[in-house]
């Protein structure tokens, strides 16, 4: 056979397929992934609208054609697609970067769906449909590459529907079945869920290739009007950042962290809006400000030598190369990290411990000796950007032998030692707290330790505290007053102990991982999630992040109020829209099944059933070549002659006989008495197991079934 | 054909396999590979979870018909009781649930029992014999129709279909010509028949038919001309070889003698070699001398 023969040989039409019901799911599959598209911004709204119409029509007019093969459409629809795909080649040559995926997803949206609004109007047979359902799967593939939002489940959800309708009828359709199994679509649904949760339990999360160009976009990216300013959100993003009052704006889901200095005294109320979301091969803490400078109410940035800018610009990216802040150490294990900004916010580019390189889409950064990164423009809702962190994290061993007493500072330029142990005044009842609590501790970590563990010990979680009046020292309220208070007072307060004891400690701000959504593989990171927590300086390790408030118990706890807090954080990790969802179509699913088996044919089908009931509550088998009669008189053998429920199983079943096969029905009300008769006896044989098997007259004793295993005699006339 | 097939199990292979499972296999892990692929290299979390909800796709698809072939139930549940070999014969099916079932023993077209539970099963036995039971495949492919799985079913019928064997041409050279031949009258019972003429004598005539009368009249010798008896009997006996082949023409070629012995207005008296022993018994016609050719075995000999 010749390769164009071959070729023709494998294009050849297939029998035309009349199910209407495969051509309608797969149709629903192919709509739902041009919308799917169109919702992650990948198709336009006028081209998604086009496409869908042209789709269904093109089907309807498959369908209609579906016998009479057409040539020269054929040939139409050939230089159409021919057509699309010099597009897309040209488009990706002259708008594309290499290796950058997102540079392609749009064009390649763009040529996929445009390859099924051509195959739409060739779908005549089964095979042809087929393709349309995989092709679908393949367009909403280019979706889920842009997909951050647990919204997308939506259309995941709705199109495996389809795909589980469409290949059910395509099975049926082969069968020669008209109607689609209600059965059996329950039992593909609960499988299709089962493997798909499994396979994602059980493989390792994706993780993004080293040898491309990481995601980075911005949107609303106005330029800041003094580039290194820190902004704080506000409609357009970039408002200046003002320092937090109790009356002033609170801006991202209320939190007033990065409101300039970081007041202590006051505090936002924190939302659960999901502020960005983060891609990480490791949860961590996303910083975003490290402060050196206490004034006994708020933390503030300052510069490593008076009068020097405090951040600097960097104008070779991206990507931007950063350099190490002073005294950590190269090397290291890295990360990347890639951050989805959902709210407009403050102008931090977010990190890991130490951001390392960062893909941002401008032609600056500006930074800060410590390793504060801020963008010249301002983050719009949208936002992308990708890290590069190290996340080396050292083992309580190694940072013993780190710094042995009395060795802080070690590696640290003095210049260094003194910022990162200023204090406003010496604090004295604080020092000698602090030389009491780690007295006998031998290193550094040791005495972290202790005085986390008499943070925890003897101080109270809660968000709950007034305000502080004017010239109140924060630390010293918190540990020698009302011992309340939440990340702020109890991270300041180890930071200052640690520094009346010489240990360098700086306050860090930022966010907690954030709950992980399985389905994104993303951390979706709240308002609430905001954190402040202390950096200690370890020689040969760098800044290292304790969180004394993950120890602090809460204020006033209770068991059912820790309960409720555990199973209300439980409930706020898993992702709702799809949940609710799945949990919709299970419950449609079982009460529609439910629903069928409850409502029964006819009266006669109805008093059969529960004989049934009673047979396999009575241990009877039932054979496929048994009569109803006989089976009502296996049930009666069931009790001892004559002490059958009445009016007995062999009456029941002559009754529903006649009534299925005869069409002779009793009146309503003996119907009704008869089904009730039949409901009992069903529920009275449950208990008549045992009698059943001595008293069982028809069914062979023991042995295998008739008409499956009965053993034959020989066959075979005049064969050897 | 029935009468290879293990006799005393008429039951199931319980695994099903396969059938031209290496496309299917292959395309999925092609698939599920670039799938895996196109989740690490872009980092999307919803691309995987999209790719499990294919993986479920496929696995269900591969692996969910193993699971309907394995609890599929067949049923002849009626059928003929007669046949003829290389003649179709019509059996009801019942099935459990949608399936395709191919007859491969006798062989015959394949049928689909996706719109309801009862189906004709049709049959082509090539050979004649007692049929007790029919092999066949039983595959589905449900849910999602990717992969057909099949399993070997040995159906037993509702009650033996006697295949008869095709007819064949006549053996001519095996009949006897009673009224041309005296030897073979002189084994009639002469209280047969009835006088209807004279006629010239011919050697084998007995001398009691002599008619004297005529005799005398005639000036040669004459005997009774009696009429031929309408059911006197003509004994086809039936020898199978061994060999299958040799056995299935003979038998044909007697069931055309036999047939066209009946044609004829005469009794049959067909003898044959059965499981219980030499049977010989008077045929009233062609389908009862198929069944007994059914029946027969090999073995017998000449009045056996």
């Amino acid at each position: 056979m010749g390769l164009i023969q071959a070729v023709k040989q494998a294009n050849r039409d297939g029998p035309p397929e009349h199910s209407i019901l495969f051509r309608a799911a797969s149709t629903a599959c192919v709509v739902v992934a041009v919308a799917a598209c169109w919702a992650q911004g990948e198709l336009s709204g006028r081209l998604t609208a086009v496409s869908i119409t042209a789709i269904v029509i093109g089907n309807v007019f498959s369908y209609v054609r579906r016998g009479r093969s057409l040539p020269w459409l054929k040939l139409i629809l050939a230089v159409a697609v021919m057509a699309a795909f010099v597009w897309f080649f040209r488009t990706v040559t002259t708008q594309g970067t290499a290796g950058n995926i997102s540079s392609v997803e749009g064009p390649l949206a763009v040529l996929f769906t445009i390859i099924q609004v051509t195959h739409a109007f060739d779908v005549p047979s089964r095979r042809d449909l087929g393709f349309s359902l995989a092709g679908s799967a393949t367009l909403m593939a280019v979706a889920a590459a842009q997909a951050v939002s647990s919204n997308f489940g939506l259309y995941v959800v709705v199109w495996t529907l389809f795909g589980i309708i469409g290949l059910l009828s395509m099975w049926t359709s082969m069968v020669g079945g008209r109607a689609l199994p209600g059965r059996a679509f329950g039992v593909a649904v609960v499988s299709v869920v089962v493997v798909a949760v499994a396979v994602i339990a059980l493989l390792p999360a994706p993780h993004p290739s080293n040898t491309i160009v990481f995601p980075s976009a911005l949107a609303g990216d106005s330029q800041l009007s003094t580039p290194a300013a820190l902004v704080d959100g506000g409609p357009k993003g970039t408002d200046p950042a003002q320092p937090a009052s109790p009356t002033g704006p609170t801006r991202v889901g209320g939190f007033l962290g990065f409101a300039g200095p970081l007041n202590t005294a006051i505090r936002g109320s924190l939302g659960n809006q999901v502020v960005f979301r983060v891609r990480a091969g490791q949860p961590s803490f996303w910083v975003a400000e490290t402060y050196d400078n206490w004034n006994g109410q708020g933390w503030s940035q300052t510069a490593v030598h008076p009068g020097d800018p405090l951040f600097y610009g960097l104008d070779v990216g991206p990507p931007f190369s950063l350099p190490l802040p002073a005294g950590q150490p190269p090397g290291g294990r890295t990360d990347i990290q890639t951050f989805y900004i959902a709210v407009t916010g403050a102008n931090l580019i977010l990190h890991a411990t130490t951001a390392t390189q960062v893909w941002f889409p401008a032609s600056r950064l500006f930074v800060s000796d410590d390793g504060t990164i801020r963008a010249g423009t301002s983050l719009g809702s949208g936002s992308i950007y990708t890290v590069e962190s190290s996340v080396d994290v050292a083992t309580p061993a190694e940072l013993r032998a780190a710094t042995p007493n009395p060795l802080p500072g070690a590696n640290l330029p003095p210049v260094y030692v003194a910022r990162y142990t200023q204090l406003p005044h010496p604090y004295p009842r604080v020092a000698a707290l602090a030389r009491q609590i780690t007295a006998g501790q031998p290193t550094v970590y040791d005495k972290i330790g202790a005085l986390e563990n008499w943070i925890a010990g003897h101080t109270r979680y809660t968000t709950d505290i007034p305000p502080l009046s004017k010239g109140q020292d924060t630390v010293t309220e918190f540990l020698f007053g009302n011992r309340r208070g939440y990340c702020e007072q109890i991270s300041t307060s180890l930071t200052v102990m640690l520094r009346t004891l010489g240990i360098p400690a700086r306050e860090a701000s930022g966010y907690v991982p954030g709950p992980y959504n399985p389905l994104t593989d993303l951390y979706e990171v709240q308002a609430k999630d905001a954190h402040a927590w202390v950096q200690v300086w370890f020689p040969g390790y760098g800044w290292q992040n304790f969180d004394p408030t993950a120890t602090v118990p809460l204020a006033n706890p209770s068991p059912a109020a820790a309960l409720a807090h555990e199973a209300k954080g439980a409930f706020d990790r898993v992702p709702k829209v799809p949940l609710v969802i799945v949990l919709a179509a299970l419950v449609t699913g079982l009460a529609v099944l439910a629903a069928r088996r409850r409502i029964p044919g006819s009266w006669g089908e109805a008093v059969t059933g529960h004989l049934l009931r009673a047979a396999r509550r009575g241990g009877l088998s039932v054979g496929p070549d048994q009569s109803l009669p006989e089976l009502g008189a296996r049930i009666d053998a069931l009790w001892p002659p004559g002490q059958a429920p009445p009016p007995g199983a062999r009456f029941l079943a002559d009754a529903a006989e006649r009534a299925a096969y005869g069409g002779v029905e009793p009146d309503p009300a003996t119907k009704k008495a008869l089904l009730r008769a039949a409901r009992r006896l069903a529920r009275a044989a449950r208990g008549r197991r045992a009698a059943g098997r001595s008293a069982d007259p028809v069914s062979p004793p023991s042995g295998p079934e008739p008409g499956r295993t009965t053993p034959r005699p020989p066959v075979g006339a005049g064969r050897p | 054909m029935s009468r290879a097939a293990p006799a005393a199990d008429p039951g199931t292979d319980p695994f099903p396999r396969p059938l031209r499972a290496a496309g299917p296999v292959i395309g999925t892990l092609v698939t599920l590979g670039a799938w895996t692929a196109i989740a690490r290299t872009s980092g999307s979390g919803w691309v995987q979870a999209l790719g499990a909800v294919i993986a479920g796709f496929l696995l269900v698809g591969l692996l969910g018909p193993a699971w309907a072939a394995r609890r599929g139930h067949c049923t002849i549940v009626s059928g003929p009781a007669d046949g003829t070999a290389g003649r179709p014969v019509a059996f009801e099916l019942v099935t459990d649930r949608p399936m395709r079932v191919t007859p491969v023993g006798p062989a015959g077209p394949a049928v689909v029992t996706g719109d309801g539970p009862r189906h004709l099963l049709v049959v082509v036995p090539p050979y004649r014999g007692e049929l007790v039971s029919l092999e066949v495949e039983a595959a589905s492919a449900a849910p999602f129709g990717l992969l057909w799985w099949s399993k070997r079913l040995t159906l037993a019928l509702p009650r033996p279909v006697l295949v008869a064997p095709r007819r064949g041409d006549p053996d001519q050279a095996g009949q006897s010509d009673g009224p041309s031949r005296g030897d073979d009258a002189a084994r009639v019972d002469s209280r047969v028949g009835e006088s209807r003429g004279i006629r010239e004598y011919v050697p084998g005539d007995l001398r009691h038919w002599v008619h004297w009368p005529a005799t005398a009249h005639a000036g040669a010798l004459m005997v009774r001309e009696m009429e031929q008896p309408a059911d006197r009997p003509v004994t086809v006996e039936v020898v199978l070889p061994a060999d299958p082949e040799t056995a299935e023409r003979v038998a044909e070629r007697a069931l055309g003698t036999v047939a066209q012995i009946l044609g004829q207005g005469r009794q049959v008296i067909l003898v044959t070699e059965e499981r219980s022993g030499p049977v010989r018994q008077p045929v009233d016609g062609p389908a009862q001398a198929g069944r007994r050719l059914a029946k027969a075995v090999p073995g017998g000999g000449p009045w056996a």
